[in-house]
């Protein structure tokens, strides 16, 4: 019964990923851990405002690092979508602490897709896409508390 | 008065009513497009852009498409992932004007419709009372011949390229697809969609998809063609994650 349920789930999702248009066809989601969020708090180094996906990048203190500093890439709908969703090019500025709860990359790389990010002044920022497919996914996974910082 | 005269004036009559006649042809032609243009007020109002997001996956996870036995392994082989070879694609209409993330909207000239999304589908429909072509060549937006009737817009596509992917299987030969669009009601327009596939489905595919009106203007386009996809390497189609970071970040922030 299972395996008969993951198969039907498989081809569902591939008639989701194909009869929509190519709206999913740019990639599949599997490269990230759709079973689990992790929070990282940072600095946000670059909103990269592109097609097909928009980036966060963001720098997450590391001791362990020469530079002190972990460089993180959070994978995000596209700008047309999150401009549906109350984005602009200038959601985020360069030097903001957030706290960032994303889908992990399978591999362990630092990097994911973004769920939700939550800035000093406590105002909670949901991204588009991840896991599952839905423009909405991120609705379900809860906000991080704010980072310690002066808004 | 001479008959020479009178001959002469004659012909300058006779020349002056040509003129007349000939002016007057002008005049019709040159009212001809604005006629035609002033016509189009006689049509509902369906400006600006329509987003859908139930003309999607979620649709299809609720209603998937009669596919047949053979289709349906071929989907099941094609598993959830992506089709690399899609990859840059040019859009293809199989019934749906816009899917996960497109809106969509309709301009409207004398005689045709014209369909857009964000993502580049342009798909003309002849409204101006042709017939469809006995065996029209196949392309990736198909034939459209549409007709208003009242105020809905009945709209048949043939000639579809039989490639074209429907339900994870290329769709087939002998496709027909016919959509009537209305407004339910002022911001919500409905399409009623069957699609006719009889290679690759039992039965005819019947969806209702339903349109709300964007209040802002879509100025932006979605493209996977990109110079730099992070999540796709250009040429192979070979799904990555790519952390090279941009070239202008701003140094880490003191610690």
């Amino acid at each position: 019964m299972a395996i008969s349920r993951c198969v039907s789930r498989a081809i569902v999702a591939a008639l989701g990923c194909v009869a929509a248009g190519g709206a999913l066809a740019h990639h599949s989601y599997a490269m990230f851990d759709a079973a689990r969020t992790v929070t990282v708090t940072g600095t946000v180094a670059k909103l990269e405002w592109t097609n097909p996906h928009v980036f966060i990048w963001l720098y997450v203190p590391n001791a362990a690092r020469d530079n002190g500093f972990d460089l993180y890439a959070f994978e995000n709908g596209s700008p047309n979508v999150l401009l549906k969703r109350g984005w602009s090019k200038e959601t985020f500025a360069v030097g903001e602490k957030l706290s960032i709860a994303y889908w992990p990359l399978t591999d362990g790389r630092t990097g994911g897709h973004l769920a939700v990010a939550t800035r000093v002044d406590g105002s909670v920022i949901r991204a588009a896409g991840g896991p599952g497919g839905s423009v909405d996914a991120s609705d379900a996974v809860a906000a991080p508390a704010a980072p310690a910082g002066k808004p | 008065m001479s008959a020479r005269a009178t001959r002469l004036g004659r012909s300058t009559a006779v020349l002056l009513s040509v003129l007349a006649v000939l002016g007057a042809s002008a005049q019709s032609a040159g009212d001809a497009p604005s006629a035609a243009y002033a016509s189009l007020a006689k049509l509902p109002d369906w400006s600006g852009w329509w987003g859908s997001g139930q003309a999607g996956p979620d649709e299809l996870r609720m209603q998937p498409p009669p596919l047949k036995p053979a289709a349906r392994d071929a989907a099941r082989a094609a598993g959830p992932d992506a089709d690399p070879l899609r990859y840059c694609r040019p859009m293809q209409f199989t019934g749906s004007n816009g899917g996960f993330t497109e809106a969509i909207e309709f301009l409207f000239t004398p005689g045709r419709v014209t369909v857009t999304n964000e993502r580049g589908l342009l798909r003309r429909i002849y409204a101006d009372g042709r017939a469809m072509p006995a065996a029209p060549d196949a392309t990736n937006t198909g034939v459209s011949i549409g007709r208003w009737e009242g105020q809905t817009l009945v709209v048949e596509t043939t000639g579809i390229n039989p490639l074209a992917s429907y339900g994870g299987v290329p769709i087939g030969k002998n496709v027909r697809i016919t959509e009537r669009m209305s407004l339910k009601d002022p911001g919500t327009l409905q399409i009623d969609v069957v699609t006719e596939a009889p290679d690759v489905l039992t039965q005819p595919d019947r969806r209702t998809r339903l349109y709300k009106r964007v209040a802002k203007t879509m100025a932006n386009e979605i493209t996977f063609c990109t110079e730099y996809d992070r999540s796709i390497e250009p040429g192979s189609g070979k799904q990555r994650f790519d952390l090279t970071p941009p070239a202008d970040l701003p140094p880490p922030p003191p610690r």
